[in-house]
């Protein structure tokens, strides 16, 4: 008999069940969606990451957006991911982003470690958390937000969520879509030497988003295409 | 040491009880903030929603479990079952060997604590790393997990910084950036990343992760296997469920309305994915738990879900610390796991070891009714006791309050020992180690009974009554 085998017969022993008796309907899903406005989510978003300690800018459109990426990259080397919102970005002047060009985005784990920020989008924010949402399509890599000390997420202001619930009503099932769901709330902490707050451990001690009120694009849907 | 010796050792470690105090109490604090009702306004239905999920899925767990290895499979992982500790850390230890793996970094797991992976790895050759910044620092001292969230709680900032080879007067962001560099290394060199999980999604084949320093993220992320090692009982059916558990477990742990970082995990990197493990095994480990899930009033032990809030709210894991019982798990959930998981018979003290205040059911996420299940452990001990001593006495107790004639004669009796040898109680019998650190109230002349008796005769001075 293997393990999965006397596992399961004293699972079921202990539970007096016998096997092919599917269970009844598990308690229903609580799922409750608050009716909040776009402005007042963009405010409540801002006010949660600030709180730990992250940066929110509000961009009124793509080039306004780039001005603001520019500063905050302040010439320092950058990986990037190849989400549409961001190749919309790198492609809406003729300015450069750093001295380094603004082609980073090819991919590699290399450079995720060596470079010092990493700039992606984010399928979508959680505005009473001020959460950022990744899923690990072929466009969002993992390590671009975890490996760079700083990261950046530039996302459309139309893809932030009241919360939880409404994320999981839109995603019932993240797995289907990818490997990897990520919920990415603040900059990376701990408070294990003497119960003091230190941000940076692991992931990005810095976390900057910029919000794009208007991307006239196609490329700020959730499932844009480019 | 016996765990007198490790309780009155911690008890008498004034450094150790301000850093218990403190910190308990700033988590505490923490939670208190994040569950109040102007935060959360429907936390108590949250709690109960969570305790009811739970129990629907343990009650029919043998369901979830093949739901779950069908969907992992179907992600492109691996389900493996192991009985026990022995059966889990082969499979590792085999699948290390196989790939002629030699370094593995792990992020916190109590579940790879209460198997001794590192150590039976270590053993074969393998470098064994932990990345969470406070398991980190245990390893390096050689000590094991303090608190279920708060590993190296007991250290302070001079000791860590001695474990880490640092000046002594280091900061915390120095002493951390220097854990940071050296680990950075670790994770990018490693061949096997090994994790627990908070949660096993049914419906989804995938396991959660929840944490705030990325270490987790890291550690499944970047090496080329990932392997995680969870108990039978981390089952919920559905990925929607997470929408109730994940508001409940980091206000919970520490406050915060989410953890940094919370990962849904489901098989390897697949096609056109740019980074994720190439090959993902999951280890449901069982190690006792379905003895505990045989007990149907007991088995909602296993809802646990690790939030440490218990520990945080005890007076008794407050004043003797983490190090003070006898298995991984401690507090209030510790001392309602071990003597299930371990046999009642091991550590019989441990049920006892609580003043039945009720805090831990109280704060517990998914309503355990943890002082219940101490009652009831408490009964379980007595009726296995050979020493039947409590029992007759609290027999003869029950007579003479069943009888006035013999209780006013004790009471005389007691009233004129007391007065005529005072320290006798002291010397003898199960209640010196009480009067140790006491003394008994004076006696009054007379008791009640008499004084009553003297008022309705009408003598309140009691004139008449002066010779007894």
């Amino acid at each position: 008999m293997t393990a999965r085998d006397q596992m399961l017969m004293r699972v079921r022993g202990a539970l007096g069940r016998s096997p092919n008796h599917p269970p009844p309907e598990p308690p229903p899903v609580r799922l409750q969606i608050p009716p909040t406005q776009l402005a007042e989510r963009v405010g409540q978003f801002s006010s949660a990451l600030t709180a730990l300690g992250g940066t929110v800018i509000v961009a009124e459109n793509l080039a306004a957006a780039k001005k603001a990426l520019t500063s905050l990259v302040n010439g320092r080397t950058f990986v990037a991911s190849s989400a549409p919102i961001l190749k919309e970005l790198f492609e809406k002047s003729d300015e450069r982003i750093s001295q380094a060009g603004d082609s980073p985005a090819t991919f590699s784990r290399g450079a995720c470690a060596a470079a010092e920020i990493g700039v992606s989008s984010a399928e979508f924010a959680l505005a009473d958390t001020g959460s950022l949402v990744f899923l690990s399509e072929s466009r969002e890599s993992r390590l671009i937000s975890l490996l760079p000390p700083v990261h950046i997420a530039v996302i459309a202001r139309k893809k932030i969520l009241s919360g939880l619930d409404e994320l999981f009503t839109l995603v019932p099932q993240p797995a289907a879509q990818s490997s990897a769901m990520a919920l990415i709330t603040g900059p990376s902490r701990t408070a294990d030497i003497e119960m003091r707050l230190v941000r940076g451990v692991h992931g990005p001690g810095e976390i900057h988003v910029i919000i794009v009120e208007d991307v006239t694009t196609s490329q700020g849907d959730a499932s844009g295409e480019t | 040491m016996n765990y007198q010796e490790k309780i009155t050792g911690a008890l008498d470690d004034p450094k150790l009880q301000l850093a218990i105090y403190t910190a308990t109490g700033r988590l505490a604090e923490g939670r208190r903030k994040a569950v109040v009702a102007d935060v959360l306004p429907d936390y108590q239905e949250l709690r109960q929603h969570a305790h009811d999920i739970k129990k629907h899925t343990l009650d029919h767990l043998d369901s979830y479990l093949v739901e779950f290895e069908r969907n992992v499979v179907a992600r492109g992982g691996q389900v493996i079952w192991a009985n026990d500790a022995t059966e889990a850390c082969d499979f590792v230890r085999n699948l290390v060997r196989e790939r002629a793996a030699k370094l593995v970094v792990k992020s916190k797991s109590m579940t790879t604590e209460e198997i001794h992976l590192n150590h039976r790895l270590e053993s074969d050759g393998v470098e064994v790393v932990e990345t969470d910044l406070g398991e980190y620092i245990i390893q390096l001292a050689g000590e094991t997990p303090y608190h279920i969230i708060a590993p190296a709680l007991h250290k302070t900032r001079e000791q860590v910084a001695a474990v880490l080879d640092s000046p002594l007067d280091s900061t915390a962001e120095e002493l951390t950036a220097k854990a940071r560099a050296a680990l950075r290394k670790k994770f990018l060199e490693a061949d096997i990343g090994i994790t627990g999980a908070n949660f096993l999604v049914a419906d989804s084949g995938a396991i959660v992760l929840v944490e705030n320093e990325g270490n987790a993220r890291l550690s499944s992320a970047a090496p080329r296997i990932h392997i995680a090692v969870a108990g039978i009982e981390k089952v919920i059916p559905r990925a929607q469920d997470l929408a109730v558990f994940l508001k409940l477990l980091a206000r919970s742990a520490t406050g915060q309305p989410l953890s940094v970082y919370t990962s849904l995990l489901a098989g390897p990197r697949r096609e056109g994915e740019p980074d994720g493990p190439d090959e993902f095994y999951l280890l449901l480990l069982d190690n006792g738990r379905t003895r505990v899930l045989a007990d149907r009033e007991k088995r909602q032990s296993l809802y646990c879900i690790r939030c440490g809030a218990c520990l945080n709210h005890c007076p008794v894991y407050r004043k003797i610390g983490g190090y003070s019982y006898p298995w991984v798990y401690s507090g209030p959930i510790g001392k309602i796991l071990t003597p299930q998981f371990m046999g009642i018979e091991q550590d019989p003290w441990l049920p006892f070891a609580s003043s039945l205040c009720g805090a831990c059911g109280e704060v517990c996420p998914v309503k355990i009714d943890l002082p219940k299940i101490l009652l009831d452990l408490r009964a379980e001990v007595v009726a296995r006791r050979k020493n039947r001593s409590e029992l007759r006495a609290f027999r003869i107790f029950s007579w003479i309050m069943r009888h006035p004639r013999a209780y006013a004669r004790m009471g005389q009796l007691a009233r004129i020992a007391a007065r005529t040898a005072p320290g006798a109680a002291k010397m003898f019998g199960p209640l010196n180690a009480w009067l140790s650190q006491r003394d008994l109230p004076a006696m009054p002349e007379r008791s009640f009974r008499e004084l009553w008796r003297d008022r309705k005769s009408g003598d309140p001075a009691g004139k008449s009554g002066n010779k007894s």
